[in-house]
């Protein structure tokens, strides 16, 4: 990896980006000073899920794949981010880590805007920077989402659900209630496969099902089966 | 008495697949609606909400946090 600083003709680059299309000269002065450039080659891994965000990546030149790794090494492809594309913005505004990892798919330049220098164009619209934090703590659900359905099988997805959403009786938070076609739905599944990995959970003690209670009795297991 | 599925008699067709169908014959059609007739002998199997052609049964389940195992 080498690293360089920026180049008169990257002012334009901005620019031509929708990200900055509504900005004046003088911001996007500011901002290119502030850019980070980097080059990979190819297979380099420029992030990885769950670190911490450095900041707002920009394709200048090649090509990077922003994916989901698995425990067990399967691979979901989030996008192919072509120049001019950003990723990784989703951590800038939610304050959280990379949700995703990314690689250089030949040889890439990106720029990197750190994280301060992008809220800053927002700072003085609290409001705005509200609006986008909750769009992207929704984005980034939708991406453990991804993540569930395409690692997870279905008696996982149905544990990690029945996990997330069990409450205690006569606690201020009421007790859900779902058919089975619901289950299904959240899972991204059917109703008579539902059927079968309740069955299953049950039988490895992980639930109880009594009538139209379904008991979570050993939370502990059912992480284990996550 | 136990929990019996929820049925909207305004979607019930009256077919009378539940009828047949229910494992514990708890169900009857009276003037031309499913009702569950014999709520103590129903076991809360769902098979009346799946094989529903007007989805006018529902079977909902309670998902619940047993305190001491967690």
């Amino acid at each position: 990896m080498r690293e360089s600083r920026e180049m008169p003709s990257r002012v334009d680059f901005l620019r031509s980006l929708l990200y900055f299309a509504a900005l004046g000269s003088e911001e996007i002065a500011r901002i290119e000073k502030e850019i980070l450039v980097r080059s990979f080659a190819r297979g380099e891994i420029l992030l990885l899920e769950g670190e911490p965000c450095q900041g707002l990546y920009i394709v200048e030149s090649g090509q990077i794949r922003v994916f989901k790794s698995s425990r067990d090494g399967k691979e979901q492809v989030l996008l192919i981010a072509n120049p001019g594309d950003t990723f990784n913005d989703v951590p800038v505004f939610d304050g959280g880590p990379n949700p995703a990892s990314a690689s250089a798919m030949g040889p890439s330049t990106v720029c990197i805007i750190p994280k301060q220098t992008v809220l800053s164009l927002v700072a003085d619209c609290p409001a705005a920077l509200a609006i986008i934090r909750l769009f992207a703590t929704r984005l980034r659900h939708l991406t453990l989402l991804v993540e569930d359905l395409s690692f997870r099988q279905v008696v996982s997805r149905l544990a990690k659900i029945l996990l997330e959403l069990a409450v205690v009786e006569g606690g201020s938070t009421p007790v859900p209630r779902l058919t089975q076609a619901d289950m299904a739905a959240m899972v991204g599944s059917v109703r008579d496969v539902i059927g079968r990995a309740l069955k299953t959970l049950e039988n490895a003690g992980t639930i109880k099902i009594e009538g139209q209670r379904i008991l979570v009795v050993d939370t502990e297991k059912l992480k284990g089966i996550i | 008495m136990g929990t019996i599925p929820e049925k909207d008699l305004a979607k019930c067709t009256g077919c009378g697949d539940c009828v047949v169908l229910c494992p514990t014959n708890a169900v009857e059609l009276v003037k031309g609606k499913a009702i569950i007739v014999r709520p103590q002998d129903c076991n809360y199997c769902t098979d009346c909400e799946a094989l529903c052609p007007s989805d006018a049964i529902k079977c909902f389940f309670e998902i619940i946090l047993v305190k001491s195992h967690s």
